[in-house]
């Protein structure tokens, strides 16, 4: 969770990967002016410290009609929590979850591709996980703004 | 455009390693180097999927993040919105339905930091009549297999 040292070399190749991840290590090598071997140890690097991770993402924009929904929940104190929290995280709907000092326990996003799955999704699926006493559902309307080039990596 | 299973499979492979070889790729897939490569450059030209790095935030010096729900009274949410995207440390904004108009993660370098933008700036725009703040203790996960890809233009 401590941030790691990120020479000016490290700052160039996260810049560069921001708008092209595909882009090969000789090619990187070739740009940066250094050899591959020095792109690939410094990758290894930033990826094994779990300072970036390179995955693709598809365009928002481009889904039919996606909901995403906040999920406010508040724990049942009769049961441990972390068999919860494991439940959310498995979910391949749930994209965030975090415990929380404020407002609830935990909160957890959660996107489905259209609406009518959505009550579906939420009724069989997580009110269904032992220890959950309440959840608070909060419908986004609009995503103005969810930036995908940071995150929290979890190992 | 539409997607067949084998592009299917292409993200879903790429969603978990995105800098996985064209090689190993098509073994995977069961095509062969010169189509994957030709489909990826399709799905990217399209616009469809991108291929993008993620940095830690703690790992970039901001280790804290705040959940805020903001109500908004008196100005209209996109004049709102326009002030709070000035701000490097709001990272998402979303509007919401219910007591709040907008929900968004603000982060922070420091304690004192977050308590600055959530007692000095925040509060500050005009419009914005109140907020309701969250602590993320520990993040579990966070993954977003999609995005709004003129966020990085």
């Amino acid at each position: 969770m401590k941030p790691i040292e990120l020479n000016s070399l490290d700052q160039r190749i996260l810049e560069r990967l921001s708008s092209d991840a595909r882009v090969s290590n000789r090619e990187l090598a070739r740009e940066l002016g250094v050899t591959e071997g020095t792109i690939r140890v410094r990758l290894k690097r930033l990826t094994d410290e779990n300072a970036i991770q390179v995955v693709a993402i598809t365009n928002y924009d481009h889904m039919i009609d996606p909901v995403v929904a906040y999920l406010w929940i508040e724990l049942d104190a009769n049961y441990p929590a972390r068999p919860v929290i494991d439940a959310l995280v498995a979910e391949p709907q749930i994209t965030y979850v975090t415990s929380l000092l404020g407002r609830a326990d935990l909160m957890a996003i959660t996107w489905v591709r259209d609406s009518s799955q959505l009550v579906e999704y939420l009724h069989n699926r997580i009110d269904t996980i032992p220890g959950i006493a309440r959840i608070h559902y909060e419908l986004t309307h609009k995503l103005i703004k969810h930036d995908f080039r940071t995150t929290n990596i979890v190992k | 455009m539409r997607l067949d299973e084998h592009d299917e499979a292409i993200i879903a492979l790429l969603r978990v390693d995105g800098r996985m070889a064209v090689r190993d790729l098509a073994r995977e897939v069961g095509l062969n180097e010169a189509t994957v490569r030709a489909r990826i450059r399709r799905l990217e030209q399209s616009q469809t999927m991108r291929v993008v790095a993620r940095l830690d935030l703690p790992s970039i010096g901001f280790p804290f993040t705040a959940l805020v729900g903001v109500r908004i009274r008196g100005r209209s949410l996109e004049d709102v919105c326009a002030d709070l995207l000035k701000l490097e440390q709001v990272l998402s904004v979303l509007s919401v339905i219910g007591r709040n108009d907008l929900e968004i993660q603000v982060i922070a370098k420091t304690m004192d930091d977050l308590d600055h933008q959530l007692t000095d700036v925040i509060p500050a725009i005009e419009g914005i009549v109140s907020l309701e703040s969250a602590l993320a203790m520990k993040v579990y996960k966070y993954i977003q297999p999609w995005g709004r890809f003129d966020e990085a233009d």
